[in-house]
């Protein structure tokens, strides 16, 4: 597995450190400001942006590399679909039979493949420089109910489990003469079936079993629970929050006065 | 002394797999108790019903899982059922086989945490736990750790961290050895043996490790197709070898040394632990 379903990277930098409701606003302005801009240079330079705060924040480039090998399929995807879907404008380069690529469609495509990742990358910033723990309190710091924020934890921190268990059982079935790879697509999926089956009742014993624990440990939905590390807005929050507020402002002005 | 856990008749069935399917009855009029400060090891084969006995000891039946109860069961004189397992994890701490399954968080000082949170402690008080409960498990040096990277000693150790943290006055242990090692199961039980030194825990140990039972337990409590067939101390329960092979059990290694022994002559030796059994030799030989 890569860096797996965690994406937290371990380190001491100001952008590790800061609160995690700071973090989500940036998050929340940058898809503001993302979805609002019709501009290729400017997601570009979000994008520049965003990279040089990763990399002062100590995330490695084998990290981030990842995480653009993760998004290249859908990116390539959105680059050949969106000037086919989108045939309008001129000029016209190219004309064949029902395809009609222009270049204001190849522009547009690439506007919303490069939005797509400047999208993921400030989630990314949120996620790989935030640990679980912060990332529940954050969650429960902005009004979402503890449980939510336990769910989703408890959901990533179940990913690999589940994956490891699907591996168990798959090497199993293969141990016993299972050959899916050699079936039609058709026949492969429903040979997938009782594979799934065991997935899905291992699944849900694994939920039995955290459910008995959580309860053994004092867990009680809808009860007052302390943390170990209460969330604080330090001084870099705050001049943080003010630099989000006012750049979004700006940008928002900008756009609407003059584009 | 005073017993500290009391089951009186406990009656467990779980509900039917089926239409026109029998409940399946799991326990059928289980009566023990344990002291303070004592440890019980409880064997069993498996279906025996010994884990379903230590989901009756937290309260988590009846009160979470689907089936019929009838006894009781006393905690320190308060019936579980008055109790809800939330009020109950305070006084009873349950560690269960699967470490992994139980885990919540990505640091194991994050998972150590987790119970403290649900108890409202607040955070100075939660640290102080918090290290003392991994210096005693011997697992600071992993705090920052995912509990999903470590050995299935470590995590274990890791488990029964986070249970200690609360501060229980009882522990009950679902055979945690199961999937480890020699050299994990060695320090799993070094570290059970530690925290009833520090802290005086009595320990209910449902295990299928006969050979460690001796390092640990004061008595033993046998639990075959769910009643307790045999109960007492070590030296009166493995005494009955014939017995306990019937009911898919055996005694200790060095114990079944000792008999083969006094069967061929050498001796009414009745060993528990390698150590007496080498002091006996070492005396025989003159060493």
């Amino acid at each position: 597995m890569g860096p797996g379903f965690d994406l937290y990277t371990a380190g001491t930098s100001w952008l590790h450190r800061l609160d995690p409701r700071t973090k989500m606003t940036f998050v929340g302005a940058s898809f503001v400001l993302l979805l609002l801009t019709g501009q290729i240079i400017l997601v570009l330079a979000y994008l520049v942006v965003v990279h040089a705060v990763l990399r002062r924040a100590g995330i490695p480039w084998r990290r981030i590399g990842w995480l653009w090998a993760r998004m290249w399929p859908l990116t390539l995807l959105i680059l050949i679909l969106w000037p086919l879907s989108n045939p309008g404008g001129e000029p016209v380069l190219v004309q064949w039979w029902w395809i009609r690529i222009t270049l204001p469609g190849i522009g547009q495509g690439l506007l919303a493949g490069l939005r797509v990742n400047g999208l993921a990358f400030a989630v990314y910033v949120l996620l790989l420089t935030t640990d679980q723990s912060g990332l529940v309190q954050g969650l429960v710091g902005i009004g979402l109910p503890f449980e939510w924020g336990l769910a989703l934890a408890i959901g990533l921190r179940y990913l690999p489990l589940l994956l490891g268990m699907y591996g168990t059982i798959t090497d199993a079935q293969r141990a016993r003469g299972w050959t899916p790879e050699e079936e039609g697509l058709v026949r492969r999926a429903r040979a997938y079936g009782p594979t799934l089956v065991a997935l899905v009742i291992g699944a849900l014993r694994l939920t039995d079993g955290l459910t008995l624990a959580l309860a053994a440990r004092g867990f009680r939905p809808g009860q007052p629970r302390t943390t170990r590390r209460p969330l604080q807005l330090r001084w870099a929050d705050r001049v943080c929050l003010a630099g989000i507020g006012v750049l979004t402002l700006a940008l928002v002005a900008a756009e609407w006065i003059y584009l | 002394m005073a017993p500290f856990v009391v089951l009186d008749d406990v009656h467990v069935s779980y509900p039917s797999p089926g239409p026109g399917l029998e409940a399946p009855r799991i326990l059928r009029g289980v009566s023990l108790s344990v002291a303070e400060g004592e440890c019980l090891a409880l064997l069993g084969p498996t279906g025996a019903g010994k884990s379903t006995l230590c989901l009756c000891l937290n309260g988590l039946i009846p009160h979470l899982v689907d089936g019929t109860f009838r006894g009781g069961v006393h905690i320190a004189g308060h019936s579980t059922r008055e109790w809800t397992p939330g009020e109950l994890s305070q006084t009873v701490g349950l560690v269960f086989q699967d470490a992994e399954s139980q885990f919540v968080s990505m640091t194991v000082e994050d998972e150590v945490a987790f119970g403290l949170e649900s108890l409202g402690l607040p955070p100075d008080e939660i640290e102080g736990r918090l290290a003392e409960a991994l210096e005693v498990m011997e697992v600071g040096g992993l705090r920052s750790r995912s509990p999903l990277e470590l050995s299935g000693g470590q995590k274990q150790r890791v488990a029964l961290a986070a249970v200690m943290a609360m501060r229980p006055r009882v522990l009950v242990l679902d055979e945690p050895t199961t999937n480890l090692d020699p050299v994990g199961k060695a320090a799993l039980l070094r570290a059970v043996s530690r925290l009833r030194v520090a802290w005086g825990t009595t320990i209910v140990w449902v295990t299928q490790d006969v050979d460690w039972v001796p390092h640990l337990a004061d008595r033993v409590a046998v639990l075959w197709e769910g009643q307790i067939a045999l109960e007492g101390g070590l030296r009166e329960v493995f005494d009955q070898g014939a017995l306990l092979r019937r009911m898919g059990l055996r005694v200790p290694q060095v114990r079944e040394l000792a008999a083969r022994f006094g069967s061929t002559g050498l001796g009414g030796y009745a060993w528990l632990g390698v150590d007496e059994a080498a002091e006996a030799l070492r005396g025989r030989l003159g060493g």
